[in-house]
């Protein structure tokens, strides 16, 4: 099962049923990124409860510097 | 004070933190302009590289106000959509509406700009818009209820100081929010003009980034900043044609 991450596929692994899953997998730090799923902002407090389905577009973004 | 959207900031001269040559020269620069408003961009996180690095940890954000910019945005709704994910951070809720019209001179889109700001404003933000030097503009944009106005000195990353000075103290005279000049600064005597002709504020990020001596150039913008305001507010003297002694003209000693 596959998702568009960060505009490239991205193939789960089988454990990984939650966004809080996909951090793990990624191993990325969760309180520097925030996430989009399906065009829609998720609350880092709902990373827990909030689905990953096949097929989902999920950006992941965080702060560089600029000006 | 320069208030911006019922906060006070002690310091008139905000830094962007792109471009520096590493992450020490970026800190120590920051610490050395003593801004009190840090501007920095959303981007993707490079999710498939082994290791993440945070470009930003070697500042202690907390003691910042966070502007972050919608650079990379070309319409409204990305700009918007932009402003969200930043505030999503809970991090900030101040916004630099930044909408490009054009790649090769960066030069900002109006009608994009002046909608961006009009949803973000809606939404509850505290909207600076990034805009040229036109002031039926920027009247528009303060009537729509943005919290400051930024126009450009000249294109951004461009270093030509001031184009326009008549220009941008049309602006500055006829706005009642404050006007930050941002993009095109090149040198402290550049960021003092602005504070001259009565800018409340100066944005800039390359002329310091990029500097041979970053650290350096950072307090000079700092004392600039600082300098031209008092200037301003001291009031300069008239020009005038011919010379006018400063000594006393009578009771010159002859022998």
């Amino acid at each position: 099962m596959q998702i568009r991450l960060n505009g490239k596929a991205y193939p789960l692994a089988e454990q990984t049923r939650t966004l809080h899953d996909l951090i793990q997998q990624l191993n990325i730090d969760e309180q520097v990124v925030i996430i989009e799923q399906n065009h829609q902002i998720i609350d880092r407090s709902r990373y827990t409860d909030t689905n990953v389905q096949p097929g989902d577009v999920v950006e992941i973004v965080h702060f560089v510097g600029g000006g | 004070m320069l208030e911006i959207g019922g906060k006070t900031f002690a310091s008139r001269l905000l830094l962007g933190t792109g471009k520096y040559p590493d992450a020490e020269t970026q800190q120590q620069a920051v610490e050395a302009s003593e801004t009190n408003i840090l501007t920095f961009s959303v981007r993707r996180l490079d999710v498939f590289a082994k290791e993440q690095t945070n470009p930003l940890a070697a500042l202690d954000l907390s003691r910042y106000d966070l502007l972050p910019n919608t650079a990379g945005a070309k319409t409204a709704e990305e700009a918007v959509r932009l402003a969200r994910l930043a505030r999503a951070s809970g991090m900030c809720d101040m916004v630099k509406v930044e909408v490009i019209g054009c790649d090769k001179t960066l030069l900002p889109d109006p009608i994009e700009t002046l909608r961006a700001a009009e949803e973000l404003i809606k939404d509850g933000f505290i909207v600076l818009p990034y805009t040229s030097d036109d002031l039926l503009l920027a009247r528009r944009l303060e009537e729509l209820g943005c919290h400051a106005i930024m126009p450009a000195a000249s294109p951004i990353g461009s270093g030509q100081g001031i184009l326009n000075p008549l220009a941008l103290s049309f602006i500055i005279e006829q706005m009642t929010v404050p006007v930050i000049v941002d993009a095109g600064i090149g040198s402290p005597a550049d960021a003092a003009y602005a504070m001259e002709l009565g800018a409340d504020g100066v944005l800039l990020n390359s002329a310091v980034a990029h500097a041979t001596d970053p650290v350096k150039m950072a307090q000079a913008m700092k004392l600039a900043v600082e300098a031209g305001r008092l200037g301003f507010e001291a009031g300069r003297i008239e020009k005038k044609r011919y010379a006018t002694a400063s000594s006393p003209t009578t009771g010159i000693s002859r022998p």
